[in-house]
């Protein structure tokens, strides 16, 4: 395929928007399970001066494309990282700053343990390399918990496109970052957000940590029932010369309730 | 006045028919009412100030953390959301949630209200719903996955192309990273035949310990994770990024052993239907590819000379087009030799048809012997053999010819020596022009021709014609 086709290819695929500065530092966000990348809408307007911010949609969320979904791929967060690698690739981006919230931690640390050379910097926000307990690792869940998970996904589906997508139609609340707000906030294909959920919350990637090479931050709420602080504090101790950093927030979605915090700990890492 | 409306506010406040609970925007209870205490069997004083996410069943929470919240966060609402709250003792009271975030004057967000429904009647046949509806996906996907790989395999023209549709059949069955087909060879060694193998293309020909296992009982077998594998598997998986494997042992009807194996990026664990999924997509690879085999038996059977082995006349005369065609191309030339039997009525007449046949056979045997090792050897009928040779000049031609003579001349097992077999052959040989190239019908004529001349001047020698 021609390099220029196959990049638009994969601009379309996984729904890639560009904003900033195209002379700062590239610095590519990715989002977690359950969202698309309007989860960041928050944070991305204070490096739009500084930084080239890259967004993207991970192929199965978002205005991704669903039909490039293979299952087969997409059966690990391998599928998922050799898609971030591609990214950074087509839009020739070095010395990039990678920021993934929840599971796109893991995604950004297998991503930069396959290319290293592209990536300047890694950002996980939430961090959890596993979340099923194992003999003397907490995760902080156990198998039946995931079963529940799906069991509520499905029950929102039931009437989810009903009630819910028209209603996540509303405004943005920042309308000048030029961030059209899609419908597709949560409605992803069940059968997608299902083997997601599977991936995400089944994996184990506890040894591709100590593999990391790529200056890291970790942010860790000081309450997440789901990636827990003993989950971030593992993740330090595995990532030699990494940063930990506790942030005051609440919950597994800091970038939603505690953006501004989250951008300046990432500034004043990245300074 | 104002205080009775406000007690009145109140009472409905804490009875309502429905759950009221309001949290800060960290999610920490801050107001809850009596109605929604009474369904969570919970004291007042055990709920403000905790944090509501402590309040759900864990699976629960989980799609509150990666669902709910988010979309509220950013969207400030969401309406009817299914969930399920954790009782003390054990028990879960499934609900659905409308929350919304209230705003201060400042339009900052300063709390999120939720009204909180008693969902259990509706949860049950919700539940029988879900089940069904997963039981009918999960049959459908079947469905569709087998129909799927059916018609790859019909539409497959090559064993090749059969395998190679065989392992995307796999792969999208169990959604595996890769799968590859594995083949025995004569020899007992395994040879990739298909598909994509992880673990031998990070260390090639090596042979799995966990092939001998499957053999051993021709049962699906698996390496769930790393730590269940022996060394040298495990540190080609860890190489591979490969947490788990399978193997599945099948047999084709030639009795040819191989496997399929599946290779998965995280630690799996196959269920029984998809197991049984890949069984049944394997057995119909195995049935296309054994027609596909008796396709060919007949297609050779069609092709070839049923006593000899040689050519027929069917094949003869494709070849010969063939080979006219790739001689214009190349402006080679073509020789074109008819060989009759001399003295072969009499063996066939005096020592039985069984005796003239073994003859046939052999002289089939002695000609393949002697020609070059392109020419083509067929048989027309009777004893009346024919030798295309492509590329060939006068001197080679004439060699191949003396050679032939010299060969079938020499004595037959079970042919006594006053019946003595001779060849009378006849040699075209053509340097075919565009201007007006030969058929193959009037090349045989000539050779034909060419043959009685040799005949009719003693038997037992070469003629050969130059057009």
């Amino acid at each position: 395929m021609d390099r220029t086709v196959e990049a638009t290819e994969i601009r379309r695929r996984n729904n890639v928007t560009e904003l900033g500065n195209p002379a700062g530092r590239p610095m590519i966000f990715a989002h977690g399970f359950g969202c698309n990348q309007h989860a960041w809408q928050r944070v991305v307007p204070h490096f739009l001066d500084d930084f080239r911010v890259i967004l993207f949609d991970h192929v199965g969320s978002g205005a991704s494309d669903l039909a490039a979904y293979d299952r087969g791929k997409y059966d690990s967060l391998h599928g998922y990282a050799s898609d971030t690698v591609k990214i950074v690739n087509e839009l020739d981006l070095r010395d990039v700053v990678f920021v993934g919230h929840s599971v796109s931690s893991m995604i950004g640390v297998l991503a930069a343990n396959s290319d290293p050379s592209r990536f300047g910097a890694l950002v996980l926000l939430g961090p959890s390399p596993r979340y099923i307990n194992d003999e003397h690792y907490v995760g902080g869940f156990e198998q039946a918990d995931i079963e529940g998970l799906l069991d509520a996904l499905d029950a929102n589906y039931l009437g989810w496109s009903a009630s819910i997508a028209p209603m996540i139609m509303g405004q943005p609340d920042n309308p000048e970052l030029g961030l059209e707000l899609v419908d597709s906030f949560c409605s992803t294909d069940p059968v997608i957000a299902r083997h997601f959920a599977h991936v995400t919350f089944l994996s184990d990637n506890r040894s591709d940590l100590e593999a990391v090479s790529v200056p890291t931050l970790i942010l860790q709420a000081k309450e997440d029932s789901i990636a827990p602080e003993v989950v971030g504090q593992f993740v330090h101790a595995q990532i030699a010369g990494s940063t930990y950093a506790l942030i005051d927030a609440y919950g597994h979605c800091a970038n939603l309730s505690e953006p501004d915090e989250v951008a300046m700990r990432i500034k004043a890492y990245l300074a | 006045m104002t205080s009775e409306w406000e007690a009145s506010f109140e009472e409905l406040y804490e009875h309502a028919p429905c759950g009221h609970l309001s949290t800060d925007m960290d999610g920490t209870v801050l107001l809850i009412n009596e109605t929604l205490l009474q369904w969570l069997g919970q004291e007042r004083e055990s709920v403000l100030g905790t944090s509501f996410a402590d309040l759900l069943e864990s699976g629960g929470r989980l799609f509150y953390e990666t669902r709910q919240r988010p979309v509220l966060l950013l969207q400030g609402e969401v309406r009817e959301i299914a969930m399920q709250f954790q009782r003390p003792d054990g028990t879960t009271l499934p609900v659905l949630m409308s929350s919304r975030v209230v705003r201060d004057e400042a339009n900052a967000a300063v709390e999120i209200r939720s009204a909180v429904f008693d969902s259990t009647e509706r949860h049950q046949y919700e539940r029988e719903l879900i089940d069904a509806r997963r039981v009918a996906e999960m049959s459908s996907e079947r469905v569709r996955t087998l129909q799927d790989a059916t018609s790859a395999f019909a539409a497959s023209e090559t064993e090749d192309e059969v395998i190679q549709a065989l392992t995307e059949a796999v792969r999208a069955a169990v959604a595996a990273t890769a799968v590859a087909a594995v083949a025995e060879d004569a020899d007992g060694s395994l040879t990739v035949v298909g598909g994509r193998h992880l673990l031998d293309e990070v260390a090639p020909g090596t042979r799995w310990p966990i092939y001998d296992q499957a053999f051993a009982t021709m049962e699906h077998t698996a390496i769930a994770r790393v730590s269940e594998a022996d060394e040298q598997t495990a540190a080609a998986m860890r190489a591979a990024r490969v947490e788990s494997f399978t193997v599945l042992p099948v047999q084709n009807d030639a009795g040819t052993r191989g496997f399929i194996v599946s290779f998965f990026g995280r630690e799996r664990e196959l269920s029984e239907a998809a197991v049984d999924l890949k069984m049944s997509i394997t057995k119909q690879a195995m049935q296309a590819l054994k027609s596909m085999r008796l396709q060919r038996q007949l297609e050779q059977l069609a092709l070839y000379d049923e006593l000899t082995g040689l050519a027929n006349r069917k094949l003869l005369q494709e070849q010969l087009t063939s080979a006219i065609a790739s001689a214009l191309r190349e402006e080679s030339s073509l020789g074109l030799m008819f060989i009759d039997l001399d003295g072969f009525k009499a063996v066939n007449d005096q020592l039985g048809h069984d005796v003239g046949d073994s003859v046939l056979c052999e002289v089939a045997e002695r000609l393949n012997g002697v020609v070059r090792q392109n020419d083509l050897v067929g048989r027309l009928g009777g004893d009346e053999f024919v030798v295309i040779c492509e590329s060939v000049d006068e001197e080679s031609a004439e060699l191949v010819a003396g050679r032939i003579t010299k060969a079938i001349r020499a004595p037959y097992e079970g042919v006594p020596s006053r019946l003595s077999i001779s060849a009378s052959v006849g040699v075209v040989l053509t340097h075919p022009t565009s201007s007006a190239p030969p058929t193959g019908d009037e090349l045989l004529v000539h050779a034909d021709a060419a043959m009685y001349r040799s005949k009719n001047t003693g038997r037992d020698r070469v003629t050969i014609e130059l057009v």
